[in-house]
């Protein structure tokens, strides 16, 4: 992996902890310490993924992402110490790809990078498959005929139970499937208190598939209600 | 105001002319004086004719007795037919003249019998009798004397020395007319001092007028003075050319013998007579002895005299008033202009007059004028039923005129009296002056609002009872009327207190006019009842109409404090300003605006509180990420010493225990100041507590404690934030897992009581809990160390997510016994009470409970 990744931040340190753990990753990264700089590297060497921050000097994160998405289509991550929800979906919507909140977990951040990087450079081979035969939702992808889930188009191992739960929740993505419909139709057979069943399988999908299985994107929990797979 | 009291003056015969208008007036001037004279001195000519006949000469007296009796006796008969219309107004001035004119308007003339004098005699002494008999009813003591024409005809007969005696007797009691009779040179009869007792002797051709005093009796009359049958006339002093060309005829001044064609019989031609007639007559009032009755004496006279000047005084006063009209008129039209200016002027001024002088006055004014102006009005109508000289004799149109302006003065002063009124009630309505009214008020306002109540009540019931009192009065009133009624009708006479009353009014104000006044009064009194009715009824009305207004305010505080319960502390509740309520009412106001002030500043703080945290855990997170990304480096290193790998271990720990605090911080924060996002979706409590219990299996498992929960099968729908709700249990576990005693048990339990759905955790408490503490308050923990895991924030956030949620949650410790009780209203239930839902997530819940409602159909599962 020779992928080139651009890191800004205008915290010095905390882009240089970053190009470390790239690095040792196998990235090459280039490093730059606000939104000018890093356009100006961009107009001067090819990069395959950037990791920004929002609140910088001179040019601020959202707004140079703008200016990059002007011309170019790769990738982004963006950092940020808020967290709240506004701020995510209004970084989403600006045409970042990820968003990670600060403080994050180096081993997250570096998953994020890897199934961003993945996704690009597949893009095209995705959609060279039958679309008839599987079921894309975001980073993650169903082969129906395979029976086998993909994220970031590397093949997931997933026992006979799990695959049959992600096949019932990929195929009817963002609807909410109580444990007892679940467990009925997986198990093929009346349920007693699935709850933990269940959950027990979701917690097992969630660590194999999602990036943060502790917040994670995909396989949800819908409290008191039941489970859904969220539509991307 | 002017009230003008027009003596009447009666039987003007004369016309008086210019003279009126020229300073005092001469009465001797008036051709009724100088027909009066004459009279006298035919009348004092025949007495003595007589008095010689009756003394002697039979065969000549005879004749000359016969016929001056004759004429004695026809010239009062002549007379009385148009004096007695004279005497019918001659006493208007009392207040019996109206009966008196009533009763000699109805008094017969001579042509009703026919030339039968006789026949009409008899009738006019009839009609005297019950005349007299009428007037001393009324206390009227002037009729009948000597002075009065009917006297002659009435009291004297003349048919005898001692009839003569008589009259002559009352004759010498009136000491304006001073006279002396001479017959033969002997002095007959003499009302002067020193002469009267010489009746009888020899008459020396002593001037009487030497012993009078020239001033007082101005007029001078002698007869035959000096035996030429010729009469000399002095006024002041001066001689009077009385005979003027010597011939008499209509025009002549005097009409007395002397002239070429009128000369006077042989039998008169020993009589002289002298006469003094007085400048300014008085009244005599003689009471004679053993009698309760006053005669007066002097009245013709004195009432000719007297008459003159009140009708030059009327006559100014007319003159006065229309000149005063005249110009007034010249004013108004030359001023039309500003009319509208002079009219809000009045206005103005008469605003300054207060409402209670006014109301006062208005009544007062209204009876007096009524009572002065009923006469005038009367006289008014007369003329216009009966044309304008019904009351006129001889032509006296200038005393017509004065009259008539009288009347007019009064009309003017009633068109001003409601024009006033009426231009007040239209100009100043609800601006009036009234300082009692308002002390009333003021007074009212003072005292608190019950006190108030129980006044008002108060006052209505002392309405009711003097109106009670009013009906008996009344009621009283009436029966003593009837039974004075009853007691006329009977014949029978009794004494009126009614009448007594009126008289003692009626001396005060005026007479308004004769009798019809006392009708008037009684009339009145109903219309007083109306009155007082109509006050009582006005003061229940107004209270009435405060106790309608007090209950519609009531119903608006009431509104009001329901509005500011249920949090509209916006709109404040403003009632008129005389309202009971108003005080209350502003109160309320101001408990609403420190709410609003207090609720303001909570906000206020709350937000600057959330920005603070958010600023600071924005400036932690930024060093935060550092630290744990070169742990996270640090802990790659392979080549490390195993003690510091160790370090490194804790190092990462902590900075993501801190990372975690940071946000628990962050998100507590914005669930109190409400500024936390919520999607709000019914869901199954059930569901939700067993997949947090499946959720944390791995720690519950691991832990030594041993989960008992009670979850009822069937869905107990509430509608809250799923995800908030699972982090309020997630604490709550985590909780009881990390601070339950070792090996003991947590008891889990959901119930449904009274339409909430109840979840209750209680546990064991590893180390002993401290009664008063509030482990919901922020960063309040059982263990004061701070040495565990915990970041004391776990209950303070599940309670803030609950209460954003619209649930509540509550801690009880008893002894070690650990008990959260979360409650949550039943969503079939809640949905009456949405109004009510947390501030922020109204919308997004509504829209949430919408999408999850929406069913999704097997056909729709089976296709994908």
């Amino acid at each position: 992996m020779d992928a080139c990744v651009l890191v800004v931040d205008d915290d010095r340190e905390i882009v240089r902890a970053i190009a470390l753990l790239l690095e040792k990753e196998g990235y090459r990264v280039i490093k730059a310490y606000d939104g000018m700089e890093a356009l100006r590297i961009l107009a001067e060497t090819e990069v395959q993924l950037i990791i920004m921050d929002v609140m910088m000097p001179k040019l601020d994160g959202l707004s140079a992402m703008m200016k990059i998405r002007e011309r170019k289509n790769l990738p982004i991550i963006v950092l940020s110490a808020k967290t709240e929800e506004t701020d995510k979906i209004l970084g989403l919507s600006m045409g970042a790809d990820d968003y990670v909140a600060k403080p994050f977990h180096p081993q997250e951040l570096a998953a994020r990078v890897k199934s961003q990087l993945r996704r690009y450079t597949m893009l095209g081979g995705i959609h060279a498959q039958n679309e008839a035969e599987e079921i894309v939702n975001g980073r993650l992808c169903y082969r129906l005929k395979e029976r086998t889930l993909y994220a970031d188009g590397e093949p997931v191992r997933l026992t006979a139970t799990e695959t049959k739960i992600m096949e019932l929740l990929m195929k009817n993505r963002g609807r909410i499937f109580p444990a007892e419909e679940i467990y009925e139709r997986v198990w093929e057979e009346p349920s007693f208190s699935p709850e933990n069943t269940v959950m027990v399988h979701i917690r097992h999908i969630r660590e194999k598939i999602e990036l943060n299985p502790k917040e994670p994107e995909y396989v949800k929990v819908v409290w008191g209600i039941g489970y859904k797979m969220e539509k991307k | 105001m002017m009230v003008i009291n027009l003596a009447p003056a009666v039987g003007m015969t004369a016309a008086c002319g210019i003279d009126v208008f020229e300073g005092q007036p001469d009465y001797q001037e008036s051709e009724e004086f100088r027909y009066q004279i004459s009279e006298r001195l035919s009348m004092l000519m025949g007495v003595a004719a007589w008095g010689k006949n009756d003394s002697g000469n039979e065969a000549d007296g005879t004749d000359a007795k016969s016929r001056a009796g004759q004429e004695l006796n026809n010239r009062p008969l002549q007379e009385a037919v148009t004096v007695q219309e004279e005497t019918v107004v001659e006493q208007v001035a009392d207040y019996a003249g109206e009966a008196a004119a009533e009763f000699w308007d109805n008094v017969e003339g001579p042509e009703a019998f026919g030339g039968d004098w006789d026949a009409y005699q008899q009738y006019l002494e009839e009609q005297q009798a019950y005349y007299d008999e009428m007037m001393n009813e009324y206390g009227y003591v002037g009729a009948g004397g000597y002075d009065d024409y009917y006297g002659w005809i009435y009291s004297y007969d003349f048919g005898d020395q001692e009839s003569l005696d008589r009259y002559m007797a009352d004759m010498a009691k009136d000491k304006n007319l001073r006279y002396a009779v001479i017959c033969q040179n002997k002095l007959l009869y003499s009302n002067m001092e020193g002469f009267a007792e010489k009746a009888g002797q020899e008459w020396n051709g002593e001037d009487f007028s030497q012993t009078l005093d020239a001033e007082a009796y101005n007029f001078i009359l002698w007869y035959n003075k000096e035996n030429d049958g010729k009469v000399q006339i002095a006024k002041d002093g001066m001689e009077e050319n009385v005979y003027g060309n010597g011939v008499y005829s209509d025009n002549s001044r005097w009409r007395v013998p002397g002239y070429a064609n009128f000369t006077i019989g042989e039998s008169f031609g020993d009589v002289v007579v002298f006469l003094a007639v007085a400048k300014n007559p008085q009244l005599y009032m003689v009471r004679e002895d053993g009698s309760s009755r006053v005669t007066q004496y002097g009245g013709r006279l004195y009432d000719m005299r007297q008459n003159m000047v009140c009708l030059q005084n009327a006559v100014w006063r007319a003159v006065f008033f229309m000149t005063a009209a005249a110009v007034l008129l010249a004013i108004a039209f030359l001023m039309r202009k500003s009319r509208r200016q002079a009219v809000e002027r009045i206005a103005d001024f008469l605003r300054i007059i207060c409402l209670e002088v006014k109301v006062l006055l208005l009544p007062f004014l209204t009876i007096l004028l009524a009572g002065k102006s009923a006469g005038p009005f009367l006289r008014l109508a007369r003329w216009c039923m009966y044309g304008f000289s019904y009351y006129n004799r001889g032509g006296d149109y200038i005393y017509e005129i004065a009259r008539l302006t009288e009347a007019g003065v009064y009309l003017a002063v009633w068109f001003w009296l409601i024009y006033l009124v009426v231009l007040d009630f239209r100009m100043n309505r609800g601006r009036q002056k009234r300082p009692l009214f308002d002390l009333l008020k003021v007074k009212d306002f003072k005292y608190p609002i019950q006190k108030r109540l129980v006044r008002r009540k108060q006052r209505t019931l002392i309405a009711e009872i003097s109106l009670s009192i009013l009906f008996a009065a009344v009621l009283c009133a009436v029966w003593l009327f009837m039974q004075e009624y009853t007691t006329y009708l009977t014949g029978g006479y009794n004494y009126s207190y009614v009448y007594d009353a009126y008289e003692g009014v009626a001396q005060e104000l005026g007479y308004p006019s004769g009798l019809a006044g006392f009708y008037i009064a009684y009339l009145m009194m109903p219309g007083f009842v109306f009155a007082a009715l109509g006050t009582f009824t006005m003061i229940t009305f107004i209270d009435l109409r405060k106790t309608y207004r007090l209950a519609v305010d009531i119903g608006a505080l009431a509104d009001q404090i329901l509005a500011v319960r249920e949090g509209s502390l916006t709109e404040a509740l403003v009632l008129s300003e005389d309202s009971d309520l108003r005080e209350a009412a502003d109160n309320l106001n101001q408990i609403q605006r420190g709410m609003e002030t207090a609720l303001a500043e909570q906000v206020k703080s709350e937000r600057m509180k959330v920005d603070l945290v958010t600023n600071v855990s924005h400036d932690i997170k930024t060093p935060l990420t550092s630290i744990i990304s070169y742990a996270e480096l640090l802990r790659q290193e392979k080549e490390l010493p195993q003690h510091v790998k160790e370090y490194i271990q804790i190092l990462g720990e902590k900075a993501e225990r801190l990372r975690g605090i940071v946000q628990d911080v962050f998100e507590i924060s914005k669930a109190t100041s409400g500024q936390l996002p919520m999607q709000m979706e019914v869901l199954d409590m059930g569901k939700l507590l067993r997949q947090t219990l499946a959720d944390m299996n791995d720690q519950i498992s691991q832990s030594t404690l041993v989960m008992r929960t009670a979850i009822p099968e069937t869905s107990v729908e509430v509608t809250a934030d799923g995800q908030r709700l699972y982090r309020v249990f997630q604490n709550l576990l985590q909780n009881a897992l990390r601070y339950s005693l070792e090996g003991s048990r947590v008891y889990l339990s959901l119930t449904e009581e009274a339409g909430q759905a109840v979840v209750r955790i209680k546990n064991t408490s590893g180390m002993e809990l401290t009664a008063s503490k509030d482990f919901t308050e922020r960063f309040v923990r059982g263990d004061e160390s701070r040495t565990d895991g915990g970041s004391g924030l776990g209950l303070s956030i599940a309670k803030s997510f609950t209460e954003a949620c619209g649930g509540s949650l509550t801690v009880e410790t008893d002894a070690d016994l650990f008990t959260v009780t979360v409650a949550f209203p039943v969503s079939g239930q809640e949905q009456a009470k949405d109004k009510v839902a947390p501030r922020t997530t109204e919308g997004q819940g509504k829209e949430a409970i919408q999408d999850s409602e929406k069913p999704v159909t097997p056909e729709e599962v089976e296709s994908v």
